[in-house]
């Protein structure tokens, strides 16, 4: 053969198969309806969902809430990453909702699983980027203010007041913990409600009691103390730790100081504060020093391994942590402790958005609204993914029976409440500088001082350095968040805000 | 047949060889092409940006380099100087140990294969799995290294969350992840060395150590060689590991230069500094690539 015709037939071949390559890389699932996408590729089979879809929507109560469609069904791609247990739950929530509103709404609610572990949240982003998330998407809630701002996610307002959501039906928390600027951008239909797990054994063998409120949390000298009499350090070997967390226990420590995140204008980092090098330091010697609070590098499941092992006594630790814990251990939850003014949690709030792609974005807001009612958020408080902000639900019996542990449940509702007339969960500022702020204080920094390799003083330094040269970069002050999610074009209703 | 066919006939034979030849290669150009140097236009083109991944790209010209070559940013010189101390620490372990099973698979003894097979293991092992496996091994005060050394009177480290031993536990690994690799390549490659000169060099009185030293090592160069090259290019690219073992810690005890550019990238998205970090890391892996092959002339023989 010829060159010149090998390197045609060659040519020929790459033309041939670029398209097929490209063709795979942009291929979307099949149940993602993506905006490109033609309706009627997924459209669904009939189904018994779609035989109560073509009912009249006004037979049903649930249709009250929006105005009843008929015709083609509206579909939405729902998608989360989990484990297989978390994708179990959504699975029941989706077939829940579907049955308890959706049908009646005319709306098919399809959930997609999305693959957990490293780098799992990252590649939620690149979905953004590339157009390709999902109509409902959860998403890490250090996210969202970026997504708004880049207009990459539907705000929520309008919609929220146009379908009747009523504020009076969660707590505070549910309007105010991811709101950017005042305005939705994102349902969160639970929080981790993140308390103390403590083996009451161990507690038993010790002498020591735990505290059945928020309000009568120890106060810093009993925490120490406590600590201390909980340990059990045989030589250089430490045989049972009187205390573990994960790294972002630092930012609750610091608000239960009494510091906030910033000054009142936002700009200057508020944990340049003396108060929180008196919290956070005693907690660092007892890492580095004396050994009597577990490494931290230990990990979720490392934590888990030793509680389960009987090796700690008390972990900073979210609902669901229970799940796991074996048969052998008498367990139960007590609040952190006031460190030293308040006692303070952060809930994790991932949460779920509508994003841009969405092809029936309104849809998806009522998909996203039914799981955030009552029989959504019973499923995700019967499988302790966390605790719903739903009043109903909180409150009522799958959260509180009592003929399951723990005792005091009403311990994992109060991290929703005021206490002496402050919140139990810290705000976390939705911003790019709260973003930094978040984590100057959580991340290898924190770490670095409890592996001993900075000192207290180094390590606030620095986080507080880095904090107020994000914020002189930015020539960030109060308001400017407001300025930019404007020019970003993602606040689509200006005038709408469901929550003062 | 006339000479025109002839010819014809002579020249497809020719030209068979290189047809297959680029029939072999042809999928792992295209694909090197499509998911290798394709990517790195526009990476270059964000590494003038200061983009975060979802808006516009904003044109800054050189500043994310001048951002580099400030000497500013304490984390990427801290990565870049636990790089370097990965690579000092992994790269000639990585081929000592490699050539000490070598040898040791070289001879022949009963059940030799299942000993390859064993040592390959790790190689074709998830490095997630193997990570999370390690983590526990080396979990402190209650992992099985500890708990082994214990027994015969140590009093083990905090391998993970030591400043000191935490990268020591990572090249630990990496040695042992990639030494059935490194055996099998120089396994060949004393697989190669001529009998004859063997037997030459012992008519001559050498010994076991001399033999090795004066006739395997130096026919082996050419394999060590391009084992050195490997592994220095993926100790440059070092990531996986540190992801799932310490994720950059204890505080930056681990947080080599690609870790980095994750951090940068995915996490504080900078994903415009990313790139120049990304590309930069590319021109010193060239770079140093080049020096080795200059280097080579000097102590790899062929024979």
């Amino acid at each position: 053969m010829q060159r010149r015709r090998f390197l045609t037939m060659l040519g020929m071949g790459t033309l041939a198969g670029l398209p097929l390559l490209q063709a795979c890389s942009s291929a979307t699932p099949a149940s993602q309806p993506a905006a490109s996408k033609p309706a009627e590729t997924t459209a669904p089979k009939p189904t018994a969902a779609g035989a109560a879809a073509a009912k009249p929507a006004e037979t049903k109560p649930a249709a009250q809430a929006a105005p009843a469609k008929t015709g083609a069904v509206r579909e939405v791609s729902f998608m989360s990453i989990g484990t297989e247990v978390e994708q179990n739950m959504f699975k029941e929530a989706v077939d829940t909702v579907q049955k308890a509103s959706l049908d009646a709404l005319n709306i098919k609610l399809n959930f997609q699983p999305g693959p957990s572990g490293s780098g799992a949240w990252e590649k939620i982003m690149a979905m953004f980027a590339a157009n390709q998330a999902f109509d409902v998407q959860r998403i890490d809630d250090d996210r969202v203010f970026l997504l708004a701002v880049e207009n990459k996610i539907h705000q929520l307002d309008d919609w929220m007041i146009q379908h009747n959501m009523k504020k009076d039906d969660y707590y505070p928390a549910f309007w105010t913990t991811l709101a950017i600027e005042g305005y939705q951008f994102s349902i969160n239909p639970a929080g981790s409600a993140n308390v103390v797990y403590y083996n009451m054994d161990l507690f038993d063998q010790a002498g020591v009691k735990a505290p059945a409120s928020w309000k009568d949390a120890w106060s810093w000298e009993d925490f120490l103390t406590n600590v201390k009499k909980l340990s059990k350090v045989n030589g250089s070997t430490t045989e049972v730790y009187g205390l573990a967390f994960p790294p972002n226990i630092s930012t609750p420590t610091g608000y239960g100081a009494g510091a906030t995140a910033f000054n009142e204008d936002e700009t200057k980092s508020g944990f340049d504060n003396p108060v929180v090098f008196e919290a956070l330091d005693p907690i660092i010697q007892m890492v580095t020093k004396e050994k009597i609070i577990a490494p931290p590098e230990l990990d979720d499941a490392g934590r888990l391994q030793l509680f389960n092992a009987g090796k700690i006594a008390m972990s900073w630790e979210a609902m669901g942590f229970d799940r796991n814990i074996t048969s052998g251990i008498r367990w139960g939850i007590m609040p952190w402790m006031k460190t030293p003014k308040f006692a303070m949690t952060e809930n994790y709030d991932r949460t779920f958005v509508i994003s841009k792609s969405a092809k029936d974005p309104e849809a998806a807001f009522l998909a996203m609204k039914a799981l955030s009612e009552k029989a959504g958020s019973d499923v995700f408080a019967k499988h302790r993914f966390g605790l719903p902000f739903l009043k109903a639900t909180a409150e009522g019996p799958i959260v509180n029976d009592e003929s399951q542990p723990p005792a005091n449940k009403n311990i994992w509702r109060e991290t929703f409440d005021l206490v002496d007339g402050h919140p139990v969960d810290v705000p976390t500022p939705r911003s790019p500088v709260g973003e930094v702020w978040k984590q100057s204080f959580t991340d290898e920094l924190f770490e670095s001082a409890l592996a001993g390799q900075i000192s207290t003083k180094d390590f606030l330094d620095q986080a507080n350095g880095r904090i107020n040269a994000k914020i002189k970069e930015l020539s960030w002050k109060k308001g400017k968040g407001l300025e930019m999610l404007k020019a970003g074009g993602g606040l689509t209703h200006p005038d709408k805000k469901i929550w003062p | 047949m006339s000479i025109g066919l002839q010819v014809e006939a002579r020249r497809k034979r020719r030209a068979w060889p290189a047809i297959r030849g680029w029939l072999f290669i042809g999928p792992v150009v295209l694909g090197t092409l499509i998911f290798n140097v394709l990517p790195m236009v526009p990476t270059l083109y964000a590494s003038f940006t200061a983009w975060n991944g979802l808006g516009t790209p904003q044109w800054i010209g050189f500043a994310n380099y001048q951002r580099v070559f400030s000497g500013q940013d304490e984390i990427l010189m801290l990565g870049l100087k636990n790089t370097i101390l990965y690579t000092i620490g992994y790269v000639p372990f990585a081929i000592g140990v490699g050539l000490a099973l070598a040898m040791l698979a070289n001879e022949q003894i009963r059940g030799i294969i299942v000993f390859r097979a064993l040592f390959f293991l790790p190689v074709i092992t998830s490095v997630v799995a193997v990570g999370m496996v390690w983590r526990w091994i080396f979990n402190t005060p209650f992992g099985v290294l500890n708990w082994g050394l214990a027994q015969v009177g140590i009093d083990g480290p905090r391998w993970l969350g030591d400043p000191t031993w935490a990268m020591i536990a990572v090249i630990i690994v990496s040695v042992w992840q990639v030494m059935g690799y490194n055996m099998v390549i120089l396994l060949a490659g004393l697989q190669g060395v001529p009998q004859e000169l063997l037997d030459a060099a012992s008519i001559d009185g050498a010994g076991r150590l001399r033999k090795f030293w004066h006739v395997t090592i130096p026919l082996l160069t050419p394999t060590i060689f391009f084992l050195s090259i490997i592994a220095v290019i993926n100790s440059f690219q070092v990531f996986g590991l540190i992801y799932v073992m310490t994720g950059g810690g204890p505080g930056t005890a681990t947080t080599v230069y690609v870790y980095q550019i994750w951090k940068e990238a995915f996490q504080l998205r900078n994903m415009g500094y990313a790139a120049a970090l990304s590309w930069l890391l590319f021109v010193v892996i060239l770079g140093v690539t080049w020096v080795q092959w200059r280097l080579a002339k000097r102590w790899v023989h062929y024979q």
